[in-house]
């Protein structure tokens, strides 16, 4: 699918993530984020870069809630920090889910030529996930074909400097075989130009209704987006607002189509 | 007072459902008591709330007033401002509530020497101690002289139920069952069904009457004049009830009132669709394998 609507959709999904703090909102969304990795990732690093998503997620989540300890610590201080941290970590999977969906350098070819280089550095700085996840790969791979057997957690040091220095490399000889190919800034090639399918339009459209049905909640005070912990309460929340997360499920569901 | 010590387990623990008891302060340590005034702009009432400690802040008074009347109140800006309290402004506001133009509870003190004094500081680091007057007041004016104060309220009139009920309860000889053991539980009319208001009757008549002969007294003496107390939405008397005394809470002023305590249907759906989609998710990742 065209990464455009790809983009629209990370766009609305965020919004809809900071807007709320319930969590009857938020779990739903998180679902949606890894039903749309399930479904529409594409082949390469998408496993393992979205889980490691998922864990600085959970890391956020956690790191957030311990900040408690700095102020008065109490049921409802804990879980207003759980929730806010649980807010991160659902920004964090929609992030992960366009990450494992997208080819990173196809979100280049969008860019007008006049920003091209700025373009290609964000698509650098976005493939730089599954990237060193690749890299990682590699160098655990070389350490063991070497004989160097450390555990998980151990060889993490020795880990850090060959992954880093790959990176290094691997961008400049990236750059390199992008401008030798016509990525530069001097050609633009129509060759097989990406074509806004009609599952992009859908995608786009109903992840706009959601995005809409959330400003309106917003503006309306509807369905208790941002939920107080004092005192403790189950949330009242509007059935309408949990459809219109469920509705930013929707490119799980449209046929895929080569494009 | 082993029987008394015994029925007050009971009464906590009882307290603990939501069924309307008023256990809690009955049995908390006795004699400290603050008066929470509270003006929403139409209505205004006075509460005596029994303190659990020596000395509470502005907020804490607010919970244990939530506890003891079931007063609706919602904090924000992390539980430490009041956004929101007996259910006005009716719908919830959110987590950082104040907004220029907009009216917000006004935080008041001292009521009891003459005059209101506003509040410099936050509810959440004020002091509060036996005998104090606290109130707030819904309405526009960020400063003691535009923002409209609540009625003033004397302490003694709004705790004198209290004082003169707990006098009581140290009175009766042993062997004999107190007032509060005697008392028979008043059925809350048409129970849950008819939500708040049910619960409202079993909360009031709870409170601090504890036995017919007792309220109609208290209520003699004690009564403070109507136009202290603006009640426009007292209930009449059904046959069969017991006089209650003068109901300290309008009807609409409880956390019963608002939004249901149970679960909500959103939140059922919520759930539902978490589960369903990542069913589907946990389907298509473990049918397809990644090339």
């Amino acid at each position: 699918m065209h990464p455009g609507a790809w983009l629209a959709w990370t766009l609305c999904a965020s919004l809809v993530a900071i807007s709320t703090t319930n969590p009857f909102y938020l779990l739903p969304l998180f679902a949606v984020a890894v039903l749309v990795y399930a479904a529409r990732r594409i082949p390469g690093p998408s496993v393992a870069s979205f889980r490691m998503f998922l864990w600085v997620g959970g890391i956020a989540l956690v790191t957030r809630t311990f900040l408690v300890v700095f102020g008065s610590v109490s049921t409802e201080a804990i879980l207003a920090a759980v929730l806010e941290g649980l807010r991160l970590a659902v920004l964090l999977s929609i992030y992960g889910a366009l990450n494992s969906v997208t080819d990173p350098y196809r979100f280049l070819r969008l860019a007008p030529r006049r920003f091209h280089e700025p373009a290609l550095a964000a698509t650098l700085a976005l493939s730089i996930a599954p990237r060193t996840v690749e890299a990682v790969g590699r160098v655990r791979e070389a350490q063991r074909l070497r004989g160097i057997q450390i555990s998980r957690w151990r060889s993490f040091p020795a880990l850090v400097v060959p992954v880093l220095e790959t990176g290094m490399e691997e961008a400049v000889t990236l750059a390199e075989s992008m401008d030798a190919r016509g990525h530069g800034r001097g050609s633009r090639s129509r060759y097989r130009p990406q074509r806004w399918s009609s599952a992009a339009w859908v995608t786009v459209g109903a992840a706009l209704v959601a995005l809409g049905i959330f400003g309106w909640g917003m503006a309306r005070s509807v369905g208790e987006l941002s939920v107080s912990t004092y005192p403790l309460h189950w949330p009242s929340s509007s059935p309408l607002l949990v459809v219109a997360v469920v509705l930013l499920s929707v490119p799980a569901f449209v046929p895929e189509k080569a494009s | 007072m082993k029987r008394r010590g015994l029925f007050c387990v009971a009464l906590l623990v009882g307290g603990l459902f939501p069924t309307g008891f008023a256990a809690p302060s009955a049995c908390a340590s006795e004699g400290d008591h603050a008066v929470l005034v509270i003006d929403d702009g139409s209505s205004d009432f006075a509460l005596c709330v029994q303190l659990n400690a020596p000395v509470v802040s502005g907020l804490e008074l607010i919970e244990l007033a939530g506890d003891q009347y079931d007063l609706q109140y919602r904090f924000g800006y992390g539980g430490r401002a009041v956004c929101q309290l007996a259910n006005v402004p009716t719908t919830p506001p959110p987590d950082e509530c104040f907004e220029q133009g907009k009216p917000f509870w006004g935080y008041w003190r001292d009521g009891d020497s003459g005059d209101w004094t506003w509040s410099g500081t936050g509810a959440a680091t004020t002091e509060v101690r036996d005998g104090d007057v606290e109130g707030w007041s819904f309405g526009e004016g960020n400063s003691g002289e535009t923002h409209p104060p609540p009625p003033l309220e004397d302490f003694d009139a709004a705790c004198a139920d209290h004082l003169a009920t707990e006098k009581q309860d140290e009175d009766p000889p042993d062997g004999q069952p107190g007032p509060d053991e005697e008392r028979p539980e008043p059925d809350p009319t048409g129970g849950a069904e008819e939500g708040g208001r049910g619960r409202e009757q079993g909360d009031r008549s709870a409170e601090p009457a504890h036995g017919p002969e007792l309220s109609d007294e208290r209520r003699l003496d004690s009564a403070p004049e109507p136009s202290e107390f603006d009640d426009p939405l007292a209930r009449p008397v059904e046959p069969g009830d017991e006089p209650s005394p003068q109901p300290s809470l309008p009807a609409g002023a409880t956390s019963a009132d608002a939004e249901p305590q149970e679960f909500p249907a959103a939140g059922i759906l919520a759930i539902v669709a978490t589960i369903a989609m990542a069913g589907v998710a946990a389907y298509l990742l473990t049918k397809r394998k990644s090339t």
